[in-house]
């Protein structure tokens, strides 16, 4: 079976005008053509099957945004090749549109002075869906969203929670194959996020359809997908399920202890090479706090004891980091810490 | 012609939706009307001081104001949101038409019609019902007026869409180049022979609003051109359709959106 979404080596580089500051350099901008090639995104390549939920991340610029429009059709590719859905999008746009939905989290995508309800008939004539599915979804999004009472208002009137949930309503109400959701739940509250993750899920289960999600909400991501690929400066840093990405990169636990009173920075010179060969260190020190971070289970036992022996401690406990901590972790250092 | 369909929808829609801001409404036609009167005025002070305007007399000149003002208004009614298409390029808001399965641009034109245009319709109307009448004409040239005016109202619309599609490649919202269409346009209510060589011929070829005003004005009141004033119309026309649809299919291709 031809995957849903096939990218190989894609390419997207935008062009920024060097410009000298000022009044007059924009003056001078305007007859030079000097400018910089800026890579948004470099050389990614990954497929993904179809029915498969995979979420997207990277810290702000990293490219998703761009790859995303890209597998939409919106922005032509530099260079390299996609296929989606067995079309290349940019050429094949406006068919493409027919089986895909696209929410921008960042921009309202309804039309503003129509009210919800024409909005949603519109878009029925306008991708031609059944009546079947149609009141299948708009029931859904009626029961989850709690859209019933925003119906009759136009779009303009709406606030941002409620015109976030219409635009995923909206969205997702031809049932497409493959939905691309761009920050879904950009600015919504705990309880909001909440119902739109439902809601999703629940469309998703019925339809066997394929989700993108880009978020900076790494809940939407554990609570949702299964497959993470983290973007980092254009490229791909890592592609691969979410036990993997736990597996890769969870190996390296943390013991936090607090002692009775703070450690001379004697004692802790003195407990380096005994550390060091437990292949843990010292990460940091905040007053009676000390962190170590040590990188096989199997040593937990030895470890503690040690720590134990040598220091007074008053309480301790073992961490292992989540998703959302590893990921931080990635964009501090840019690079992926060793298996 | 499902397209048709949800153009058709669209319009409507939005059409219900402005109507409910009755005073807005209300007080654009007032506005365009006296706009309209203004120039009408300005008019009525020059044909006192000399009775032929480039040949024409004063009544003649009537047909030309309303033939622009019918084609400003249908334009205005049915075409509007062209106005905001250079800010869509720029703010990367062209983003949310490009995911439906329509063609984005009539979609983005047809959304937003304002009230207003109704002033300039009824206006233009008017004088033309007072000119045509006034000189006996027969009825085939009552029956061509509508095609002539609504050319105008496409070769307009057609001209402020490959100015904007060059805001893809050139970025800036630059309305005032289409403010400086949307004067040509007011320029040619008046005969083009008044006009010095270089804007007459601007206006005749590379902005061809004298193909539905001043040649078919000729045909009726001055029998010059022929057919050839009459019918000239439907092909520029039809050519501003085809050079402003192959500008915005390249314009499209240069489309940067924003970065997020």
């Amino acid at each position: 079976m031809n995957p849903a979404i096939d990218v190989d080596h894609l390419c997207k580089t935008y062009k920024i005008r060097i410009k000298k500051p000022g009044l007059w350099g924009s003056l001078l901008a305007f007859v030079s053509s000097q400018s910089n090639e800026v890579f948004a995104v470099k050389d990614i390549s990954f497929k993904i099957n179809s029915g498969e939920r995979v979420g997207l991340i990277g810290e702000n610029g990293a490219g998703k945004s761009t790859t995303l429009k890209m597998l939409t059709g919106i922005l032509v590719p530099q260079s390299g090749k996609i296929n989606v859905l067995g079309r290349i999008p940019w050429k094949e746009r406006q068919q493409l549109a027919l089986n895909i939905g696209v929410v921008f989290g960042q921009r309202p995508q309804l039309l503003w002075d129509i009210p919800v309800r024409e909005t949603f008939q519109l878009l029925k004539t306008m991708y031609r869906i059944p009546d079947s599915t149609f009141n299948y979804v708009l029931h859904e999004a009626l029961h989850r969203l709690h859209l019933e009472p925003l119906l009759s208002t136009p779009v303009r009137l709406l606030s941002l929670g409620q015109r976030m949930r219409c635009d995923l309503a909206a969205a997702l109400l031809h049932a497409p194959s493959i939905a691309f959701l761009d920050e879904p739940t950009i600015g919504l509250d705990v309880s909001i996020k909440e119902q739109v993750r439902e809601f999703i899920q629940e469309i998703n289960k019925k339809f066997n359809s394929t989700l993108i999600i880009t978020t900076h909400d790494l809940k939407d991501i554990t609570q949702i997908c299964k497959r993470l690929i983290v973007l980092d400066h254009g490229t791909l840093l890592f592609d691969g399920s979410l036990k993997q990405f736990e597996n890769q990169f969870a190996q390296k636990k943390r013991i936090i202890i607090e002692t009775k009173a703070p450690t001379a920075p004697a004692k802790i010179q003195q407990l380096k090479p005994a550390l060091a060969k437990l292949n843990a260190q010292l990460l940091e020190i905040e007053g009676k706090r000390l962190v170590f971070e040590y990188l096989s289970a199997k040593c937990t036992p030895e470890l503690t004891k040690l720590l134990l022996k040598k220091l007074p401690v008053v309480d301790l406990s073992l961490e292992k980091p989540d998703i959302e901590n590893l990921v931080t972790q990635i964009y501090k250092k840019k690079e992926i810490p060793h298996a | 012609m499902n397209e048709l369909k949800i153009y058709w929808s669209v319009f409507k829609s939005s059409l219900q939706a402005k109507m409910e801001y009755k005073l807005d409404f209300l007080i654009g036609m007032i506005t365009s009307i006296m706009l309209q009167l203004a120039a009408l005025g300005l008019l009525w002070v020059v044909i006192h001081q000399s009775p032929l305007l480039g040949g024409w007399t004063g009544k003649e000149v009537l047909f030309l104001f309303g033939i622009s003002a019918t084609a400003l208004g249908t334009a205005e009614l049915l075409f509007n949101h062209i106005w905001m298409l250079p800010y869509y390029i720029v703010m990367g808001d062209l983003d949310r038409l490009l995911i439906y399965p329509t063609p984005p641009l009539p979609f983005l034109l047809i959304s937003s019609p304002v009230l207003h245009s109704f002033g300039n319709l009824l206006t233009g109307m008017v004088l033309l019902i007072y000119c045509l009448s006034h000189f006996h004409e027969p009825w085939y040239i009552w029956m061509m007026v509508p095609l002539w005016s609504f050319c105008g109202t496409i070769i307009y619309t057609s001209m402020l869409v490959c100015i904007c599609s060059l805001s893809f490649k050139f970025i800036g919202p630059y309305t005032y180049n289409l403010n400086f269409v949307h004067s040509l346009l007011q320029a040619s209510r008046y005969p083009l022979s008044i006009y010095p060589n270089w804007l007459k011929y601007l206006l005749l070829f590379l902005i061809p609003f004298g193909a539905f005003n001043f040649l078919p004005g000729n045909f009726i009141f001055h029998k010059l051109f022929g057919l050839f004033g009459a019918w000239i119309a439907p092909v520029f026309a039809a050519l501003s359709i085809w050079i402003a649809k192959q500008l915005w299919t390249w314009g499209l291709k240069n489309y940067q959106s924003t970065g997020t």
